[in-house]
């Protein structure tokens, strides 16, 4: 248990979350089955009125983005995987597909349930108090009225906001609003969960408190996709890493060695560029999280 | 790292399945009827919050279309004259104006629903449909006070309350229906061309010249050719319907017939026109 690594007397340097993978024979969550995910920039459906008329209808100029090309993997429940890569690796284009929420162009994605993005932001309206946008974030992820009134005063006590639940969320600091979000995304426990770039939210206790959540809600079974370009979080908190690059898969295995690989890879290219390494991590050992 | 292909029936027996599968009609009406509450729940939200953002509220929602009526009623009353012949014609104008003015803003808005809400639609998954429902139902629930300032403005030009007033609850009904089937097209056409937005306020103000909004289209009315081509056009159907339940104004059945037809036929139309897209919302 992670508490236990927690309290323990000698404290490894960076203690872990408990992080096993789950038993082989552990049912399947998620597969991801030869999967390319494309944008089409100049897609039929998006061109301008305008550039249709100054081509005359012909030839629509169709600039195709591979954004994942021909991933495969499978992920059990209990998983919590992460995904590492540079920007514009492909990483939340993948998460949007497990979603359902970008098509696929070849291949198919099968899951379980249909897999929640920790992303509720959008759902809600910042000139109304946050106790109103639990509702209304509620109702966007599917629950229904009566399921969200027996949540709330879990949810306002999650994110610890106090007396400024009443407020108009507009009022809030962005930690305060990041902290409402994810309160409200997590407090269904989807079975699914999708995490995009999400977790370095809030101030150091409501990061501890969000990093258990979604700690238990894989130990009920769930399963867990993390974006995060915080290695750390990443050797932290998941049993396995992917690292994907120009959308291909480039590793998976073990959170460790897939994160050190990456980091290592990452140097050489740095030092093929010319430039100087710090001896240091990129990310900063001194943050706020790596002390607990 | 290339696994061997898996067998969709394979997955469908160890309980998974297709995220990006198309569903059944009848899934996903399903899927949206499980989705009502979002859908009252998000135009409610953005009620409340135009109420506190703004001076005056939600009296907008009927201090605009009183304003346009004050507008008309000095060009085609005052100025132009149309007025004449026509008993009560502050009443006649303030039909007029209100029911077209409740088709309009559903559509309008409507054409922003997709495109505008991109954010949510890359975010959360739940049937895209309910975005130009959400609009209509807001714009219904905002066309509420505007028909009790239609009715007072009726009173005080002088026009009893009648019990043929009840007969307006049926028609903005099919009203309400003719334009969630026009904010079904709307809200796709406005996600694939953003120039069509440009383009709906003159299509508008097109229409509302051809329904006879401000004035009594009777003199262009030489045979029943033309009553029939009046008829074809929904907007002045609706409005005759609206004028001869308040005001006691002749109606036609061919007008009963349009609306009707128009209404459920734009519905249903509209539904498939808006699902076809369902799968490309939100890639732009």
């Amino acid at each position: 248990m992670a508490t236990v690594e927690a309290d323990s007397p000698e404290p490894p340097p960076r203690p872990r979350w408990k992080k096993d993978p789950p038993p082989l024979d552990t049912p399947l969550a998620v597969v991801v089955d030869n999967v390319s995910i494309t944008y089409e920039i100049f897609q039929e459906a998006r061109v301008s009125l305008r550039a249709v008329i100054a081509r005359g209808f012909r030839g629509r100029a169709k600039r195709q983005i591979h954004a994942i090309e021909k991933m495969s993997f499978q992920v059990r429940q209990g998983e919590s995987v992460g995904l590492v890569g540079g920007n514009g690796a492909g990483k939340s284009t993948m998460l949007a597909g497990i979603a359902g929420l970008l098509p696929v162009k070849k291949g198919a994605i099968y899951a379980r349930t249909r897999p929640t993005l920790l992303g509720v932001a959008a759902a809600l309206n910042p000139s109304l108090s946050g106790r109103r946008n639990i509702y209304l974030g509620g109702l966007a992820l599917g629950l229904s009225g009566p399921e969200i009134a027996k949540r709330v005063d879990e949810i306002v006590e999650f994110s610890g906001l106090d007396d400024f639940i009443d407020l108009p969320m507009r009022a809030y600091s962005s930690g305060m609003r990041a902290r409402l979000h994810f309160s409200i995304a997590t407090a269904v426990a989807p079975e699914i969960l999708l995490i995009d770039e999400a977790l370095a939210v809030g101030d150091r206790q409501f990061k501890r408190r969000s990093f258990k959540r979604i700690e238990e809600i894989r130990e009920h079974a769930g399963t867990i996709f993390i974006v995060s370009h915080n290695l750390n979080e990443i050797r932290r908190m998941c049993t396995r890493a992917i690292w994907i690059d120009h959308g291909e898969m480039v590793m998976d295995g073990d959170p460790e060695e897939v994160v050190d690989a990456y980091e290592r890879r990452d140097d050489q290219r740095a030092i093929d560029d010319g430039e100087e390494i710090p001896d240091t991590d990129v990310t900063p050992a001194t943050d706020d999280e790596a002390s607990w | 790292m290339a696994t061997k292909r898996v067998s969709p029936k394979a997955m469908r027996r160890a309980g998974l399945t297709n995220v990006g599968e198309r569903q059944y009609v009848e899934e996903y009406l399903q899927d949206v009827w499980n989705r009502r509450e979002f859908a009252v729940a998000v135009p409610v939200g953005q009620l409340r919050a135009q109420h506190m953002n703004t001076l005056l509220g939600n009296l907008w929602h009927v201090l605009n279309p009183l304003m346009m009526m004050g507008i008309y009623y000095l060009l085609f009353g005052v100025i132009l004259g149309t007025s004449r012949g026509i008993p009560h014609f502050v009443a006649f104008l303030a039909v007029g104006v209100f029911t077209f003015h409740y088709t309009q803003r559903s559509v309008s808005v409507a054409s922003g629903a997709v495109f505008g809400n991109q954010g949510l639609i890359r975010a959360i998954y739940f049937p895209r449909s309910i975005l130009p429902i959400s609009t209509v139902i807001g714009q219904t629930i905002a066309f509420l006070p505007a028909i009790v300032t239609m009715l007072v403005v009726t009173m005080l030009n002088g026009v009893f309350p009648r019990p043929a007033w009840l007969l307006l609850i049926p028609l903005f009904v099919v009203q309400g229906i003719f334009n969630l089937g026009a904010a079904f097209i709307v809200a796709r056409l406005g996600d694939a061309y953003q120039d069509f937005t440009q383009i709906l306020p003159h299509f508008f103000r097109i229409l509302i010249y051809m329904s006879g909004a401000m004035y009594s289209v009777d003199r262009f009315i030489h045979s029943t050719l033309t009553r029939h081509l009046f008829e074809l056009n929904p907007m002045y159907s609706f409005i005759s319907l609206a004028r001869g339940a308040v005001l006691g104004l002749p109606t036609t059945y061919g007008e009963y017939v349009s609306v009707l037809v128009w209404s459920f036929a734009l519905l249903i139309a509209g539904f498939i026109y808006f699902r076809a897209g369902e799968h490309g919302y939100g890639r732009g």
